[in-house]
C-alpha cells in the first residue's frame, strides 16, 4: 500500500514539473528547409523521361522481324509457306499521265538532296541529345 | 513535437533539427506504408525515435546509470518544497537540465509519457519494448529524476541560504 502511494506521489511530482518545461521550437526556416528537401526528392520522378517505345517492345519487334526474315529467306521454298500469287495485271491497265516526263534531275541534284536528308537526321539526333542534357 | 522529442533524445539543437527534417522526409516517402492501424502521431514518433536511435548509435553516446535509492514520500515532499521555492521559469530550466542528465532511454520515455502525453500502449508501439519493460523503465526514470533533482538543487539551495 505504502509503496503504491509513493509511486503515485512520484508520478504526480514528475508530471507537475515536466509539464512546466516549455516546448522547444525549431529555427524559422525549418519548414522551408523540409519543403525544399521534399521538392528536391520529388523532381527526378516529375521530369523523368520515358521513351514512347520501351526497350522490351523494341526487342519483341526485332525478334518478330528476325523471325520473319528467316522464314522468308529459308522457308520460302517449302511447300507450307507458299504465298498465294496476287494478280497485279490490272495495274498495267491504268493509264496515268506522267507529270514528270519533261523534268530531268541531274546526279548532282540527287546527291545534294540525299546529303540534305542525311544532315537533317543527324541534326535531329544532335538536337535531341542537346536538349536532353540541358533539361536533366 | 517531433522536434522536441528529437531534442530531448539527442540534446543538440542542430542534430535535432536534422533528425526532424529526416523524419518528415521519411514520413512523406513512406506515406503509403501508413495503414492507419495506429494514430498518425504515434507513427511519426516511431520514425523520430528510430532516426534518433540511429544517430545516437553513430555518436556512441552512453551513460552510466546511478544506483537509485528507495523513494519515500519524505524525499518527494522535500524536493517538491525546494522546487516550489524557485521561480517558475528558472524551475523549468532546472528540471530541463536534470532531465537532460538522465540516460537517453529514461529521458525519452519520461518525455513521451509526461510531456507528449503518449499512453503506455503508444510508447510500446514507438519503442518496440514490452509493456512491462516500459513500466519498469518509466518507474526507474522517475526515481532517477528525483535523485538528480535532489543532487542538483539541494547544494544550490544551501549555497543560496548560506549567502543570506
Amino acid at each position: 500500500m505504502g509503496e503504491n502511494k509513493d509511486i503515485k506521489e512520484l508520478d504526480a511530482f514528475t508530471k507537475k514539473y515536466i509539464n512546466e518545461i516549455e516546448a522547444e521550437t525549431p529555427s524559422i526556416d525549418f519548414t522551408a528547409n523540409i519543403m525544399n528537401a521534399i521538392l528536391k526528392e520529388e523532381q527526378p520522378s516529375i521530369y523523368k523521361a520515358a521513351p514512347l517505345i520501351s526497350k522490351r517492345v523494341w526487342f519483341v519487334l526485332a525478334g518478330i522481324l528476325a523471325v520473319s526474315i528467316l522464314f522468308v529467306s529459308k522457308g520460302a521454298s517449302s511447300s507450307w509457306l507458299q504465298i498465294p500469287e496476287i494478280k497485279m495485271d490490272y495495274l498495267s491497265n491504268i493509264q496515268l499521265p506522267n507529270l514528270f516526263e519533261n523534268i530531268t534531275v541531274s546526279n548532282l541534284m540527287l546527291s545534294a538532296c540525299f546529303f540534305f536528308t542525311v544532315m537533317v537526321f543527324v541534326q535531329i539526333y544532335y538536337l535531341k541529345n542537346h536538349f536532353t542534357r540541358k533539361f536533366n | 513535437m517531433v522536434f522536441s522529442l528529437a531534442l530531448k533524445m539527442v540534446k543538440s539543437r542542430e542534430e535535432a533539427e536534422e533528425i526532424s527534417q529526416d523524419t518528415f522526409i521519411k514520413a512523406y516517402k513512406n506515406l503509403s506504408k501508413f495503414k492507419g492501424e495506429s494514430k498518425f502521431s504515434t507513427w511519426l514518433y516511431k520514425i523520430t525515435y528510430r532516426t534518433c536511435l540511429d544517430s545516437l548509435k553513430n555518436n556512441k553516446e552512453r551513460y552510466n546509470t546511478d544506483i537509485i535509492d528507495e523513494v519515500t514520500i519524505n524525499r518527494i515532499k522535500s524536493a517538491d518544497s525546494i522546487l516550489e521555492g524557485i521561480e517558475r521559469k528558472e524551475r523549468a530550466q532546472v528540471i530541463n537540465n536534470c532531465l537532460l542528465s538522465l540516460p537517453e532511454e529514461e529521458r525519452t520515455i519520461l518525455w513521451m509519457f509526461y510531456f507528449e502525453e503518449l499512453s503506455l500502449k503508444e510508447i510500446v508501439e514507438v519503442t518496440d519494448f514490452s509493456e512491462a519493460n516500459v513500466k519498469v523503465k518509466l518507474h526507474r526514470a522517475r526515481k532517477s529524476l528525483l535523485s538528480i533533482v535532489e543532487k542538483k538543487v539541494e547544494p544550490e539551495l544551501i549555497k543560496h541560504y548560506g549567502r543570506k
